[in-house]
């Protein structure tokens, strides 16, 4: 905040005003009509199961399952690597840009605590296979095992063929 | 008919051109190279493995009820593959005489000798003792991999049977529920969100079951002709699998503000095809062909959202004529 111009999509930067003001701004417009309050969250209380699950019903197709982001048709989607649990919880019940939002009835108080706790655990993803290669899926893995399968049919050329000596 | 002619005397050319190739019953210049019985016996046992991979794509395909099919399917194509890989080298490496060249080639002018170089060649496979058995079961292995690769075209019909693709459990009166079969009333349904919806009391599993339901405001609708009244209050249903490949739609991008933003649409995640709500489901980008197929609603007495006939179109992946068959309910 401030957008460069209308119509531009917002994404994180570094804020141009500071804490006083940002507090000042928000206390103005919260005096010009009552809007839905913060949402309040309870990390403790989620399950990072259950949180998998919803994540991956509700926000993977565009959030990634690893929250690392992509696009939708007009629009980039952030990556959640810096999120907040209150900001987890403000996208999901206001819905920020083109990002829809979601009742209670489609994601509960407890489902939320467990989507964040699922987004806190996949901001540091365990590389289990040892080599991350960034956690965004397909595209990097693609070109790794391209990378590897050229220079393997490389190789299986130069045994299974000779040159001639002359 | 001049097109058929063409083919036809191109083809008498080539037979005729393979046919002058051959010469027979010249002395040889190559002397045969010892024969290597395992060599042999390595390459059609190989062969063999091509074929029983070739064949078993083939089995599997026809099971059904199997799981994991994608995988089997891989590793039987992939191993019908690297066995014949095999078995052409170990025909390369071990059983082609190999020489190697220490004079010049002679000068082209000279066609006595240029096709000596041809019988050469030619006699280069001298180590095979059991040419026969040999092209056998390459022909064998080439049999299997073809017919494996041919198989999945079964798949387009009409020897299948396409029906259960078309049927849906919708009909006029079903209600939708959620996830949990709790009903939805049309008052649960706002602006701005998505929800996905099931028939009540039917298989959520079905192809044709679930749907993705949006509120816009009626205003903004402009829905093809013979849809008036499909969406009560501007709620509208639609099939939530992709017409492109069948993913789930499961993507709905939605302006804040709409004055500078893009419009609502239903955006697949696979491939990013994106069909407008308000236009009654019209592909507004990416690679599907077809409309997403719109389900008419109804409110009934006490506020539950029904449904108020079937799809406007067949659901699902598009395929051979899909576009004109319309959903059995």
């Amino acid at each position: 905040m401030p957008l460069g111009k209308p119509g531009e999509q917002p994404s994180r930067s570094t804020p141009s005003f500071n804490d006083h003001e940002i507090r000042a701004i928000v206390d103005y417009v919260a005096g010009l009509a009552p809007g839905p309050p913060v949402p309040k969250v309870d990390p403790a209380a989620g399950d990072v199961a259950q949180g998998q699950r919803v994540f991956t019903e509700h926000c993977a197709g565009c959030h990634q399952i690893v929250a690392q982001g992509g696009v939708v048709t007009g629009a980039r989607v952030p990556p959640l690597k810096d999120a907040t649990a209150t900001q987890i919880a403000e996208a999901v019940r206001t819905g920020p840009y083109l990002m829809p939002r979601f009742s209670p009835r489609q994601i509960s108080a407890h489902e939320l605590d467990s989507i964040i706790v699922y987004v806190r655990r996949a901001q540091h993803p365990v590389n289990r296979g040892g080599w991350g290669i960034g956690n965004v899926g397909p595209v990097p893995e693609g070109m790794v095992t391209w990378l590897v399968a050229i220079v393997v049919l490389l190789a299986t050329c130069r045994v299974i063929g000779r040159r001639v000596r002359r | 008919m001049t097109r058929l002619k063409g083919w036809l005397l191109t083809m008498l050319f080539v037979i005729v051109g393979l046919g002058g190739l051959r010469r027979r019953g010249r002395d040889r210049i190559v002397p045969a190279g010892d024969p290597d019985r395992g060599a042999e016996i390595a390459v059609v046992l190989l062969l063999l493995g091509a074929t029983v991979c070739g064949a078993g794509f083939v089995v599997l395909y026809a099971l059904d009820d199997l799981g994991n099919r994608t995988q089997l399917f891989g590793i039987a194509l992939g191993g019908a593959f690297a066995f014949l890989a095999a078995a052409l080298i170990v025909v390369g490496k071990r059983l082609v005489v190999t020489e190697d060249l220490e004079e010049d080639y002679p000068e082209a002018e000279h066609p006595a000798q240029r096709d000596e170089v041809v019988q050469i060649v030619g006699e280069s496979t001298s180590r095979f003792t059991r040419k026969r058995l040999l092209a056998g079961a390459a022909a064998m292995a080439s049999a299997a991999v073809g017919l494996a690769a041919l198989t999945p075209a079964l798949s387009l019909g009409p020897v299948l049977d396409t029906d259960p693709l078309l049927r849906t459990p919708w009909r006029r009166g079903r209600r939708l529920v959620d996830d949990n079969g709790r009903a939805f009333r049309a008052a649960d349904i706002q602006t701005g969100t998505f929800y996905t919806a099931f028939p009540e009391g039917a298989s959520k599993d079905e192809i044709g079951s679930p749907l993705v339901l949006v509120r816009l405001d009626p205003r903004s609708l402009k829905l093809p002709r013979g849809r008036a009244g499909w969406a009560p209050g501007g709620i509208l249903a639609y099939s939530k699998i992709c017409t492109h490949a069948g993913c789930a739609i499961a993507l709905y991008r939605k302006p804040t503000f709409p004055v500078v933003e893009p419009r609502p649409a239903l955006v697949c995640p696979c491939h990013y095809s994106t069909f407008d709500p308000a236009t009654g489901g019209t592909v507004l980008f990416g690679p599907a062909g077809r409309d997403l197929p719109q389900l008419p609603l109804m409110i009934d007495r006490d506020g539950a959202l029904r449904a108020a006939g079937t799809f406007s179109a067949g659901v699902g992946p598009s395929w051979w004529r899909v576009r004109t068959r319309r959903s059995m309910a």
